[in-house]
Order: structure tokens, then sequence, then C-alpha cells
């Protein structure tokens, strides 16, 4: 990891993002890049962050749990093969 | 957060006063770094008292906010009202302070228009908005908007233009530092106007950090208006100070960029060298005007008083193509702080925001260098629509043609400054 970010590194709290973002039913794992969170979502709920209010909840949830950035990836073969379930989100730090 | 406040609106003169006045109620939005301020407003000043708003309409049932607590800070709302009904700030998010820290320049709207008559619109806060107001009724908003203060920014625009006229005559001939960017576009048009053909000269520099895209505009903008240009290479990439990608970074640029311009200008006649830096760049973190004030470079533009907005005004007005484009930093500005700038990297960033552009996206774009990462930005409008899963695909493979191993798309959306936002980068 090559980044540092702006604010309280040790206020960042990726288990608890991911479980908020569980929580509204998006599933996805969740890579963590410095102040950028990275959604890797199953290939069904790209389109859910369509909707502004979803997308809004996401990037307000980042914010509380001290992201400044949200970005999504969408998932290439490989990853998709190993989409986790709801209830089990998937850190990468 | 909210404070309620109704805004009452009229024409200057008495016996128009009564027929036009309009009743608009508004609530403005504290925001975390700028104090609410509860002062009547007239909308009779042009300049100074929060807030202002300036609205224009290029087609019918379309409207353009402006909304600023004096300048530097402002937004940019635009706002659907062709199916007329409600609109309303997203309180939420205003609620929330969000974003508010970005001073000065060009912002896009989030909005999302009133899906049928009657319904309601959302209206998202703007990147920048650091204080804003809530309008109660699009209609209403629109006519408070467009009796006094489009008038008034007409005269204050022309009182400007006249005095850059003025300006450039007093510092005759003059050579333009010129990117084709907006600034430098009008100001090197401006130039050309007011001195003639021999009196302005516009200087390219040119580099890896340069995209070739950019090049073919400037080129294009001074082929119609006669502009004649002078092309430098400039050679920023071999300075291992620049390539080590400093926080200061653009000061190395600029100080071989206007190390090799001012000489060649001199040694031409052209005693006095321009940039286009303007108002809102002075409260933007900005290591490159350093350089150019020890090489003796003036910036009449923002001297004398020009945001962003009044240059892309200027420039509607005499036709110039660039005044809806959108702002164009140097490659250089997708790579984070820190992360070593290679002719490479550059290489493989122009060909990803190329590419993207012939997909057909529009407005504000970048693509972030992440290393084995692409993070792509786009204008909020822009976002929505290539979320949907084939399009996101699309996108994915577009980029990853130029190079990198995964793609990411922001779900912001384009912010200017994101990187600094990101390394924790703030005002000098």
């Amino acid at each position: 990891m090559t980044e540092e970010s702006r604010g309280d590194r040790s206020s960042r709290n990726a288990v608890a993002l991911a479980a908020a973002i569980a929580k509204l039913g998006i599933r996805c794992a969740l890579e963590v890049r410095g102040g950028l969170a990275l959604l890797l979502p199953a290939p069904d709920e790209v389109a859910v962050l369509q909707q502004d209010e979803n997308r809004r909840a996401v990037l307000s949830l980042a914010k509380e749990h001290g992201f400044t950035h949200v970005a999504i990836e969408l998932p290439s073969d490989h990853r998709r093969s190993s989409t986790p379930q709801a209830d089990a989100p998937l850190l990468r730090d | 957060m909210f404070g309620g406040r109704e805004i009452w609106e009229s024409r200057k003169t008495p016996a128009t006063a009564a027929a036009t006045r309009r009743k608009v109620t508004a609530r403005r939005a504290t925001s975390l770094n700028t104090p609410a301020r509860r002062e009547p407003y007239t909308g009779t000043s042009p300049i100074i008292t929060a807030p202002r708003l300036l609205a224009r309409w290029p087609q019918r049932g379309h409207i353009e906010a402006y909304v600023t607590t004096g300048p530097p800070q402002w937004a940019h709302t635009a706002i659907d009202t062709r199916n007329t009904g409600e609109v309303d700030l997203d309180r939420d998010r205003w609620d929330r302070g969000e974003p508010t820290q970005r001073r000065g320049g060009d912002h896009n709207s989030n909005s999302a228009p009133a899906s049928r008559p009657g319904s309601r619109g959302i209206v998202a806060p703007c990147a920048g908005a650091a204080d804003c107001l809530r309008a109660g009724t699009a209609d209403s908003l629109l006519i408070a908007m467009d009796l006094d203060l489009d008038a008034n920014t007409e005269a204050e625009l022309a009182g400007k233009t006249d005095a850059l006229a003025a300006w450039l005559r007093a510092h005759a001939p003059v050579a333009v530092g010129y990117s084709g960017g907006v600034d430098s576009a009008y100001l090197a048009v401006a130039a050309r106007r007011t001195l003639g053909a021999e009196g302005a000269l516009a200087i390219i520099g040119r580099s890896a950090s340069y995209p070739a895209e950019q090049w073919a505009t400037a080129r294009a903008v001074a082929d119609r208006f006669d502009v004649r240009v002078l092309e430098l290479d400039t050679a920023e990439l071999d300075d291992p100070r620049y390539a080590a990608n400093p926080s200061n970074r653009c000061y190395y640029c600029k100080t071989e960029l206007w190390g090799r311009l001012v000489p060649v200008a001199h040694a031409r006649g052209f005693s006095t060298v321009v940039d286009g830096t303007n108002a809102d760049d002075l409260n933007d973190y900005r290591p490159g005007a350093q350089a150019a004030r020890e090489h003796h470079v003036a910036s009449p533009l923002a001297e004398l008083g020009f945001t962003k907005l009044d240059i892309r005004r200027a420039s509607r007005a005499l036709g110039i193509p660039t005044w809806q484009q959108p702002s164009s930093p140097c490659l250089s500005s997708r790579v984070p702080y820190g992360t070593e700038v290679t002719r490479g990297r550059l290489r493989q960033i122009e060909l990803a925001e190329a590419s993207l552009r012939r997909l057909g996206i529009a407005g504000d774009l970048r693509v972030r260098f992440h290393d084995d990462l692409a993070r792509v930005e786009l204008a909020p409008a822009e976002l929505s629509a290539w979320l949907a899963p084939d399009r996101l695909a699309l996108l994915t493979a577009t980029v990853a043609q130029a190079g990198f191993a995964r793609v990411a798309l922001d779900l912001r959306g384009f912010r200017s400054g994101s990187l600094n936002v990101l390394h924790g980068v703030g005002l000098a």
C-alpha cells in the first residue's frame, strides 16, 4: 500500500463498514487501500448501486467509518467464483 | 441545521417592482466551515453578500443555479424543471455537511429531476458547496434568479472584460502560456482581439503530461481565432524532483515551463508573459503559482477578479468552444503524491481517458492511478448510467486495455482534487 489518507487512520473500520453495507442488503467483498474502500459486489448486486439513494447510503456509511473514497470494482471471473455471502464479507487490507 | 428564511426579489425600478416581486422561500444550510448568516437578501448586490444567486437557462425548462456565499465559495447546481414539481435539496446530505471542504472551481451537480408533474425531485449538493440554499419551488427559484442577478452579472462581467482589455493594452505585447484549457484559451483570444495578431503570442509547452487531445483543442482554438502559436518542448519528467511526485510537484513543472518559455518570449519582443490563473485558483492549493511569480509571469484574470464562471461566460460570449469544456489539469494530477510519475504511467492514463471519451462519456472525467488499479471518476450525471452491469463491464474492459490490471468506478463521481483529499493535502 502506497497511500496515506486524510484523517485518523485508527478510526477506519473496514469490518464494521462491511457489516453495515451487508445490512443494506448489498453483498460485497471489501478491500481497503488507505482511505479508499473498494467494493467488490456480487454480480447481481451491481445494479443496486445505480440507485442514487443506495449509493448515498453506502457513501455515508463509508464516511462514518473513516473512508474518504468508495469505488466499485466489477468482479472478474476469478472473483465471481469466490463472491462471499451477505453475512461473510471478505476483507483484504 | 437549517435556518429558514424568506427571500424577496424585485426589480430595481419602482414601476415594475410590484409586478415582478416574487417570494422565494429559502433555507440556508450552515456548513462545517462557514457560519450561517442572517442578513436579508435583497438580490441587488452584484457580488458581495451571501447568498448570491445567478441563473440562466440555455433552454426552456432548464436552469442552472449558481449559489455562493461570496467569492470564492460557490457551487453549481443544475435543476431540471421540465417536469416541474417541487425540488428539494437532499437534506440528509446537507445536514451531514457533505461535502464542504473544497473552495472555488467548477462543480457539477448531482441532481435527479422530478419524474412527473407534481412529484418531488432531489437535488443533491454539489461538490464544493460550503453554504447553500434550500429552494421552496423550482418556479420561484427560477423567477427570483432571472430578475436582477443575471443583469447584474452581465454588467459586472462587462466591467471585467473592459478592464482586461485595458490591462492587455497597458502591457502589450503579451505572450500567453497556453494550454487550450478554459482559462488560457479565453486569455489568448482576448489578447488577440485586443492587441491584434502581432501583439499576442500563445506559447504551448508540450510534454508527456500534456494530453494530445488537449493539444488538438489548443491548436483548433488558435486557428479559429487567428492566434499566433509557438510550441516548445518541456522536460519536467527528466527532473527527478518532479518525477518523485511530491505535493509541490507543480512547482517543478512550472519552473521548467516558465524557465523555457519566458526567455523565448522576451527574445521575440514579448516583454509581458501571462498565464490563465483565475481568481478561484487563488484559494486552491497551487504550488505552481510560486514558480510563476519567480519568473515574473502575470495573472491578469486573477488580478482582475475573473472567476472560472466569469471566464466561461465571457468565452461563451466570444464563441470560444472551450467555454463548456471541463477543467483539464495535467495528466500527472491523476497520480497520487509520492507515486513516481513516469511517461509510461501518463500514457496509460491518457489512453484510458481518451478511450472512455470515445465511449461517449461527457463532462468531467479522471482516471486516477493506484498502481495496478485505475479508479475512474465520472461526472455525477453520468454515474448511474455507467453502473448498469453491461456498461460497467464495457468501461472496465476499455480501461483495462490501457494496461490496468484492475478497474474501479468511484461511487461519488468526479471530485476536483480527489487525490488531495485521499492524501490529506490542503490549502497552502
